[in-house]
């Protein structure tokens, strides 16, 4: 559990001056959950993470992990207890995958770094957990983006680390990768009861796979709260600072964000949810708000009767989403 | 696992052949029986006797610290400032050097093999005062610079402001010290006296002692300095460990031999292609070793291709060092640690 009590974080430029990014920032993140960490670009989720790894020391206030101040840790208490995953690649691509997940035991072995029963037993187990043993002889710098991410998180598995930290994981990955190293996360936090916390901004993946959000803004601090609570009370919103509120939309029943368009059009749909969800999608981008009541202020009617069946003011039948929208716009 | 140990048998061997080879051959050849003899039972050819006891056994021993000293350093910074062209030479720590050995011989106008075991030491002295000033000016702008290029760029030009300090001190130096700076540049390694020998080894010993006692620490840097301390590595002081122990070993061959080049800078990549990683376990005693192999190639082609001439060894270390440099970059992209 990471606790953070009236915390400053911020930079020290030099011994007097220094930039405070936050002041009084009080959080709870609970271990056994996917927590995701979201703010727009420049409000200080870098700095936030850099603080709690420990990498810049907290200007002020105190934070808690595992109930125990984070400053009466040694290094080598920090290193067993919390694991970070950066952007950053390792900065040489010649250890193998092997190697890299065994340096994880660091913290554990003797002097010249050689590795016990145990600690090989703990390595394998953390190479099986995350599905790599095929890349276990393979160079860093032969993997894939998510291949390396994931050796990275068996490296923290392999540090026994109960706080586990990640900056951007999914920053460069595929879709495919970036589900799997949520879904992994999830697993991993939920499985060997670990405190997982990750800054992103897939929002997407993130209301699929994460237990709680944490939304960081320069005007609230931090929000945190259950996800699904989070989107339903609105407070989703404050990833975007106030005065780009009035442009942004969030629409609660597909999770995503719109831009607001000035003065558009109420077009009603109905049909077949799968249909017209992509439909309003089709609808939005276009420039059109799509409604699901039929008034006479609507400017169409469109009806999703089936895959390459849509009906428009109950006359003209067409075949595709694109030919519909089209077709109202003439 | 078992194919490092074949590693470490051959190499093992090809070092103790190489050691052997460097102390038969020569100017004068003795053949392995007398040496055998002069050795070990004695009374053997006076003449032999002298030539091993004070020219070739000191040569080699030399020869062999030294080319393992430079090799580690080179390794060292490599790792250290995660670039794959860093060394001793390279980065401007030898030139830091040199100019040390430049203020004691030139400016005191002693000349350096005249001069007996006091004149060392001040030329010792000099050599470490000027690569360890080197280093710490290298490591403040490593903290501002954080390209590598850009890094290296600043050491090639530090090495050239010393050179023109040299150029100065020549200027005012008397022709005898000059040449006597000069001769000391084109690299030796039969400057050190059986008598001094015991300080040069020692020393050295000591240096590359603290270097396999960072095996560990420097594994962790291989990830990158934030990484590393989330292991719980001392960053700041494992890179001032590093940093002596380089400073050491770079100034105190320096001092004695001159400043030799590309051992430091090639021999870090015979070992990294030769293995296959850049595991720091394995891969520091075998950068040991093949420097010290790599050196005794290199005293030894300097005493008989010339015949009664002696080559001077920085006339012979490109013609090794620089071909595995060109090697490495051409073939940069298929090479995993060159890569990130």
């Amino acid at each position: 559990m990471i606790e953070a009590k009236d915390l400053t974080i911020g930079y020290s430029l030099s011994r007097t001056r220094k930039k405070i990014v936050h002041t009084t920032l009080n959080f709870k993140i609970e271990s056994g959950e996917l927590t995701a960490l979201l703010g727009a670009n420049g409000v200080g989720k870098s700095t936030l993470i850099k603080t709690l790894s420990g990498f810049i020391p907290a200007l002020g206030g105190e934070v808690l992990i595992d109930a125990r101040r984070f400053d009466s840790y040694t290094k080598l208490e920090m290193a067993k207890a919390v694991g970070v995953v950066l952007t950053k690649r390792p900065v040489d691509g010649g250890l193998t995958i092997y190697d890299l997940v065994a340096l994880g035991r660091h913290p554990y072995t003797n002097y010249f770094g050689v590795l016990s029963k145990v600690d090989v037993d703990v390595v394998e187990y953390a190479i099986e957990q995350l599905g790599i043993s095929h890349l276990r002889s393979s160079y860093i710098s032969q993997v894939s983006d998510g291949e390396r991410q994931k050796a990275m998180i068996a490296k923290i598995i392999a540090q026994e680390c109960k706080t586990i930290i990640l900056d951007e994981p999914t920053a460069f990955l595929d879709v495919k990768s970036r589900l799997e190293t949520y879904s992994l996360l999830r697993q991993v936090a939920r499985d060997l009861n670990k405190t997982v916390v990750l800054s992103t901004h897939d929002l997407e993946a993130t209301l699929r796979y994460a237990d709680r959000l944490m939304i960081l803004s320069s005007t609230h601090g931090v929000v945190c709260g259950a996800t699904e609570d989070m989107v339903l009370s609105g407070d989703i919103k404050r990833l975007f600072d106030e005065r780009d509120d009035s442009k942004v939309l969030f629409d609660v029943s597909s999770g995503m964000f719109h831009i607001r368009q000035e003065g558009s059009e109420l077009v009603s749909v109905e049909g077949s949810s799968d249909a017209v969800y992509w439909l309003k999608n089709a609808l939005v981008r276009n420039g059109y708000k799509p409604v699901m009541e039929r008034s006479s202020e609507c400017k169409a009617h469109i009806e999703a009767r089936g895959v390459g069946e849509f009906v428009v003011n109950a006359s003209v039948t067409v075949g595709s989403i694109s030919e519909a929208v089209r077709f109202i716009g003439l | 696992m078992k194919s490092y140990k074949l590693y470490y048998i051959m190499l093992t061997l090809l070092l103790l052949l190489l050691f052997v080879l460097n102390i038969c051959l020569g100017a004068v050849n003795i053949p392995l029986g007398d040496v055998l003899q002069s050795l070990f039972g004695g009374g053997g050819n006076e003449v032999h006797d002298v030539i091993l006891s004070h020219s070739r056994l000191p040569q080699a021993i030399t020869a062999t610290m030294s080319g393992a000293a430079l090799a580690i350093s080179g390794l060292m910074l490599q790792t250290l400032f995660s670039n794959p062209l860093a060394s001793p030479s390279i980065l401007g720590i030898s030139s830091g050097a040199s100019v040390g050995v430049a203020v004691v011989t030139l400016l005191l106008g002693g000349s350096i093999s005249a001069v007996g075991i006091a004149g060392h030491l001040a030329v010792t002295f000099g050599a470490v005062i000027g690569a360890f000033f080197i280093l710490a000016l290298i490591l403040l702008f490593s903290m501002r610079v954080k390209n590598n290029v850009m890094l290296l760029i600043v050491g090639i030009m530090l090495g050239y402001v010393t050179s023109s300090v040299v150029s100065l001190l020549s200027f005012l130096a008397t022709s005898e010290g000059v040449y006597s700076f000069v001769m000391w540049g084109l690299g030796n390694f039969s400057a050190v006296s059986s008598q001094n020998l015991y300080y040069f080894v020692g020393l050295i010993s000591f240096a590359l002692l603290i270097a396999i006692l960072l095996i560990k620490p420097l594994n962790g840097l291989l990830l990158g300095e934030e990484y590393c301390e989330n292991l719980g590595v001392n960053v700041k002081k494992t890179r001032m460990l590093i940093i002596i122990s380089t400073g050491l070993l770079t100034s105190v061959v320096t001092a004695f031999c001159g400043p030799i080049s590309f051992i430091g800078l090639a021999t870090p990549h015979i070992a990294r292609l030769m293995l296959g990683t850049s595991n720091h376990k394995h891969l520091l005693p075998t950068t040991i070793l093949i420097g010290a192999c790599v050196t005794l190639i290199c005293n030894l082609l300097s005493n008989t291709i010339g015949g009664d001439i002696v080559v001077p060894i920085n006339v012979i270390t490109p013609f090794l060092g620089a071909p595995v440099i060109i090697y490495v970059i051409v073939n940069k992209n298929k090479i995993p640690y060159f890569n990130q």
